[in-house]
């Protein structure tokens, strides 16, 4: 049995949560384990429930995202484990766990920066950039009565629009 | 054959000589920079219209960059089914590449460094060498990455660094790998041990060409896993350091072995000796495992019928496309093993 989280590595954790008449199970392989904190010298029940807060609140968080740019969709990338374009970065943001891709908890490039990369200038342009991207695209979708790609888009600027507030 | 890829062919694989400093232990070490160009979605996704313009900018950019004077570029559906083997059997190609369409390569002159165009993504820059040379093979990778982007615009966040297809290279999009003689490991019973560290420190453990513990021969692959979080020099850093302690633990099971069970080693290297010598048909395969072992005895100065250059030598000229190049035939499967089996008994002058 494959960890539910990685899909690569064997489960070595089992957990059934019950709720009622409502069992749910949950299988994690050591390495995922230890990225939520548990590792065998480790061992007790509160790095257990740590751990089982952390998977859960993380399979909640997965949504039916899309990307905008490629079409890409949650499922699809989930099944292939490839993002289709750059974008998906942002717009599957829910769906890629990158903790669990690189066993490790620490999720911030550190390293090497391309020729002329001016970090801070750019990220500002680029964030308005998007920013600005995505509201055309939102007039555009209205304009085109495409209902379900308005409400992502909407939702997205939300997100962005407060994160950046 | 085109005359560069002619060249190649006779040539020895210059990541694969004998190294003192490792005792043989580790083959080769190799560094992997995965890059993307802004704007363009990832090759899978991308229309063959699409993924011949990728390769059509990145091969105009190469021409007018003093790089150009240095290397050689090919569009891998131009070359013929025996160039390809031959460029997947000297690891500058993959196999994906092989099959996907609109791929580009482009090789430095003696093999130094090679950058693989449109396969999981747009730009893979490559280096392999010989032993364990992680930091000159990032100086060199790292040398062809600044004058890439010198004239591309990479597609890149400052959170999540170089974008790439699969979000296991997203960051600094290297991979480091080291490709590992662990025979004593392997007699010893001590790779569940080796396994097991790779785990713990974060990096992946894998049997030649498989992805499971269907181990062919003593021969594996160990590569970095992290992308984020680290910087490249430090990844590789930290890589080297443990690399460093799995050749301690092999070099100490292998004086083990030899002062405890010389028979064990000897017998396993001999019968590697016995069926080169006489078998009629050899498959690629078998030939590779027997001249990795033969390999293995030469580093330890257990057999000294053949030198260990030369062992080198004849490694490679045992992949199909290398010996049909060397014999000047184009010969089916069975003839091809037939043939080979000859080449290498006259190579080690054994009829």
């Amino acid at each position: 049995m494959l960890c539910d989280l990685c899909k690569k590595n064997p489960a070595a954790i089992h957990i059934e949560k019950h709720n009622g008449e409502n069992k749910t199970q949950l299988r994690v392989c050591l390495e995922c384990a230890g990225v939520e904190g548990l590792t065998p010298e480790n061992i007790n029940g509160e790095s257990l429930q740590k751990l089982i807060n952390g998977v859960y609140s993380m399979q909640n968080k997965k949504t039916d995202s899309k990307c905008l740019t490629c079409d890409t969709d949650s499922e699809t990338f989930e099944r292939t484990g490839r993002v289709g374009c750059p974008d998906c970065y942002a717009y599957l943001s829910s769906s890629i766990n990158l903790k669990s891709w690189q066993k490790t908890p620490h999720t911030k490039h550190i390293g090497k920066t391309p020729f002329n990369y001016e970090m801070n200038s750019d990220l500002i342009h680029k964030e308005v950039d998007h920013l600005k991207d995505l509201e055309d695209k939102l007039i555009i979708c209205i304009s085109e009565e495409d209902y379900e790609k308005a409400a992502i888009l909407r939702d997205r600027i939300e997100e962005m629009k407060k994160a950046t507030s | 054959m085109k005359p560069f890829l002619k060249e190649l062919a006779a040539a020895p694989l210059p990541w694969l000589k004998s190294n003192d400093e490792t005792s043989g232990i580790v083959i080769s070490s190799r560094i992997r920079l995965a890059r993307n160009i802004k704007n363009y979605q990832f090759p899978a996704n991308l229309d063959s219209d699409i993924r011949a313009e990728v390769v059509d900018n990145v091969f105009e950019i190469i021409e007018k960059l003093p790089l150009r004077k240095l290397c050689k570029s090919f569009e891998v559906e131009n070359l013929t089914d025996d160039e390809k083997k031959l460029l997947l059997e000297r690891k500058v190609l993959t196999y994906e590449s092989i099959v996907s369409e609109d791929c580009g390569i482009i090789i430095g002159n003696g093999e130094n460094f090679s950058i693989l165009l449109n396969e999981e993504d747009h730009i893979h820059i490559q280096t392999i060498k010989s032993g364990l040379k992680l930091e000159s093979c990032w100086d060199e990778v790292e040398n062809i990455d600044d004058m890439l982007s010198k004239s591309l615009d990479y597609a890149f966040s400052n959170d999540y660094g170089y974008l790439t297809a699969s979000p296991a290279n997203v960051g600094t999009g290297m991979k480091a790998s080291v490709y590992l003689d662990l025979t004593a490991s392997l007699l010893t019973g001590q790779l569940p041990g080796i396994k097991q560290a790779c785990r713990l420190f974060g990096h992946v453990f894998i049997g030649e060409n498989t992805e499971d513990d269907n181990y062919s021969g003593a021969r594996f692959l160990i590569s970095t896993r992290k992308t984020l979080g680290l910087t490249e020099r430090a990844v590789i850093k930290e890589f080297s350091d443990f690399i460093k302690q799995v050749v301690d633990s092999e070099l100490k099971a292998r004086r083990k072995l030899i002062a405890d069970h010389p028979e064990k080693l000897l017998n396993h290297i001999s019968r590697a000796y016995g069926n080169l010598k006489y078998s009629c048909l050899l498959t690629e395969e078998e030939a590779l495992e027997l001249l990795y072992t033969l390999r293995t005895g030469t580093e330890l100065s257990l057999f000294d019928k053949i030198g260990a250059d030369q062992v080198n030598q004849v490694l490679v000229m045992s992949g199909d496309a290398h010996l049909q190049n060397a014999l000047e035939a184009s010969l089916d499967i069975e003839s091809l093993d037939i043939a080979r089996a000859n080449y290498l008994k006259k190579q080690f002058k054994l009829i």
